[in-house]
């Protein structure tokens, strides 16, 4: 009885040990821990020149990663590359906008941020629209960038702040900056290095 | 004349030797069911194939792992890219080496080990006996092993695996001076789950399916002399290997492929 | 002791002198490694009767062990007929050929015991396989059959660290453990000292009338075997070439038995293989 007590704590210990490997392998060394937000909200943006940006790659604000690129494709009319991403609404929040878009103010007009499912403060009299919005403004602006010289790249986005009107879930980016090809910067200095000696 | 006649012979001999490890197969799967009631077999075996392969993956697992590190350092360097080194390791045992590797050694050391207990019980009329005892050899002694075997195959590539990368961990980090968080992140964003992680395991379950199957077969069709057990033991590991390399490429252009 | 007269008639009664193995017009052939059949029976017709033991004997390779399994179902018989109990063993489907070997032991000239588990365990197996009895009547009934070949003692030793005739009692204990009508012996007598041999023959003879077995023993080992058998079948060649009680073939006539009973190296048995003349071999062609 007693070996095969330690047979049994031996196999136990021998599976145990084997799905502790397993979950290091997704969670740790993988990325399952990124897939589990499947709750977020789209986002669009063209481009002429999408590099080598792929789905999956990050999208970040400020260097903090908010989402993933979710679809890459070819718009046929305008031959730019359309790019979808999903934005985690636990990093980059939906909020109450007014019925013309525009971030609620309180009573001393200083802008207030009200979250998605919540209504108006009480006491105030301010006609909210009935979706939630983004924190990002119209005149938002995506760019892919390169993770160090021959890194991988990604969607870098800027939340403007120009305009007064809040971008709805869905929309698209209209301001973006296409990847920047090594090859084009390499050669554009080159370029300019000969005119400047001449 | 006579030659072609010889060969013919032959290659009925190789179907009608795959034709019984079909049935076979089928039988022993079919004992499946009746294991439920009676886990302490599978425990059992378990112990056997699974507990006593672990020092050989544990060592093996870590030694490949530093090897890498070592190895995709010296590349890396010249083109400045050291701090990929997480992703070369780990992408490289993930998607090959663990499930490859690990399959190897079981078969080497689990397999054989398999023939050779299943092979000796055949000569020694142990499993006539229990066949006589009105107790299916194949349902008592060779389905619980094989659920053993299948169980403990992904298991012991995820642990060499795992291993792996923390060996490569060790030489890349500590010893050549890679940073720590660069070594961890760009692993971390380059190794995806499904794409990487899922199809290295799916690996490892198919080749624990087959490598476990050769050998439990191997062991039972053996000729019940020592010197058909030796045999069969040497088949087991040379046919378990090829098997293993073999399903790995075609699993590769599966998975990886275009 | 002798039991009283009334329960002894019903007994008789209840037994009555029927067949529990039937053979008749029995074929069998090997497929030998390079594809090609050796025939080993040729129409063999074999009568055991209930209660009895009896002998099959023969020289080796005359497909003794393998009339054994043939009557196990391990085999199919080429042709004819194995009835035992009433049920024609060739054509029964897996699940009835399984509860028919229920009430069959065999001993294996090995032992076969499974070397993986203790004496206990070994004689416990087809108790656990068979039956779901709580551990105590388990352990009980492993005692006694242990205790009825003599190695109650030996209970907790490994196969490994048994000599050979205690391996084959243990194996004998196990054969008996679900009570079975017939135990078949595969050479029990082989390579034995003359001490275990006396006790195989004791057990033998001991278990057959208390648990009112049938007994098939299978040997050529001549004086043992004859000394316990009720009835003996002696095959060569494929063929039955005597039958009759151990003192009906000591008084038979016929040159192959009486070369078999009393072991002598020349006569219809040859002492030379099959060959072509040493002269011719010796002055080459």
């Amino acid at each position: 009885m007693g070996q095969n007590r330690t047979v049994e704590i031996l196999v136990g210990l021998f599976m145990g040990l084997g799905i502790v490997a397993l979950l290091v392998l997704a969670f740790y060394v993988g990325n399952l821990s990124s897939y589990n937000n499947d709750t977020g909200y789209h986002l669009e943006a063209r481009f002429d020149e999408i590099g080598g940006l792929k789905v999956r790659a990050p999208v970040t604000m400020a260097g903090v990663q908010i989402g993933r690129v979710t679809a890459v494709y070819l718009d046929n009319l305008e031959y730019r590359a359309i790019v979808e991403m999903k934005i985690d609404p636990e990093k980059l929040s939906l909020q109450r906008v007014t019925e013309t878009g525009e971030q609620p103010l309180n009573q001393d007009g200083d802008p207030m941020l009200i979250p998605c499912g919540e209504g108006a403060p009480a006491g105030s009299e301010i006609a909210l629209f009935p979706e939630c919005a983004t924190v990002l403004y119209e005149d938002a602006a995506a760019s892919i960038l390169t993770a160090g010289m021959l890194g991988e790249q990604y969607i870098g986005l800027e939340p403007g702040g120009g305009a007064m009107v809040f971008l709805l879930p869905g929309d698209e980016i209209r301001m973006t900056q296409s990847s920047i090809a090594l090859e084009q910067v390499i050669g554009q200095f080159l370029f300019n290095q000969v005119d400047k000696e001449n | 004349m006579e030659r072609i006649q010889q060969l013919l012979l032959q290659l009925f001999s190789v179907f009608r030797r795959l034709g019984r490890g079909q049935l076979f197969l089928l039988h022993l799967l079919g004992g499946m069911a009746s294991l439920i009631t009676r886990p302490g077999l599978v425990v059992r075996q378990l112990y056997s194939v699974g507990v006593h392969s672990l020092v050989i993956i544990v060592v093996s697992g870590i030694f490949v792992g530093m090897v890498l590190g070592l190895q995709g350092y010296n590349t890396l360097v010249d083109f400045g890219a050291e701090e990929s080194l997480g992703v070369l390791v780990a992408l490289s045992l993930v998607r090959e080496l663990g499930p490859v590797v690990a399959a190897l050694l079981y078969a080497g050391r689990a397999g054989s080990a398999l023939t050779a207990e299943i092979g000796l019980m055949k000569a020694t009329e142990q499993l006539s006996g229990m066949e006589m005892m009105a107790v299916d050899p194949v349902r008592r002694i060779v389905s619980p092993r094989f659920l053993a075997g299948f169980i403990s195959m992904p298991l012991l590539a995820a642990i060499f695996t795992v291993l792996g990368v923390f060996g490569g961990y060790f030489v890349a980090v500590p010893l050549l001076g890679v940073d720590d968080g660069a070594f961890w992140s760009q692993m971390q964003a380059r190794v995806d789950f499904y794409d990487d992680i899922l199809n290295g395991i799916i690996k490892s379950v198919v080749f624990g399916f087959v490598v476990t199957w050769i050998a439990l077969f191997e062991g039972y069709d053996a000729t019940p002399t020592s010197e058909g057990v030796s045999r069969a033991t040497t088949r087991t590991v040379v046919h378990a290997s090829l098997a293993v390399l073999g399903f790995d490429f075609i699993l590769t252009a599966l998975m990886f492929g275009a | 002791m002798q039991k009283p007269y009334r329960q002894r008639r019903g007994q008789k009664r209840r037994r009555a002198p029927d067949l529990l193995v039937r053979i008749r017009n029995l074929e069998f052939s090997h497929e030998s490694r390079s594809g090609e059949p050796l025939r080993l029976f040729y129409g063999i017709n074999l009568d055991i009767h209930r209660g009895k033991i009896v002998a099959i004997m023969g020289p080796s390779g005359t497909g003794k062990t393998t009339l054994l399994r043939l009557i196990g179902g391990q085999l199919h018989p080429g042709s004819g007929t194995i009835q035992v109990d009433g049920e024609d063993v060739p054509t029964l489907d897996n699940k009835s050929l399984y509860s028919l070997r229920k009430r069959m032991g065999m001993l294996f000239q090995s032992g076969a015991l499974l070397t993986d588990m203790t004496v206990f365990e070994n004689v416990a197996f087809p108790l656990r396989e068979h039956t779901t009895l709580p551990e105590s009547m388990v352990r009980d009934m492993v005692l006694m059959k242990l205790h009825a070949v003599g190695l109650r003692g030996a209970r907790d030793l490994m196969p490994s660290e048994l000599s050979g005739g205690m391996a084959r009692r243990v194996a004998l204990a196990r054969a008996i453990a679900l009570d079975p009508m017939m135990v078949m012996y595969d050479e029990p007598f082989t390579g034995q000292d003359p001490i275990s041999m006396g006790v195989l023959m004791k057990l033998i003879g001991e278990l057959n009338r208390t648990l009112r077995l049938t007994s098939i023993i299978v040997s050529h080992d001549v004086e043992e075997t004859m000394a316990i058998a009720d009835y003996v079948y002696l095959l060569s060649e494929g063929r039955v070439v005597g039958r009759g009680t151990p003192q009906q073939l000591q008084q038979d006539g016929s040159a192959w038995v009486r070369q078999f009973v009393e072991g002598e190296p020349d006569g219809p048995v040859p002492f030379h293989y099959p060959a072509q003349p040493f002269t011719e071999e010796l002055l080459g062609e």
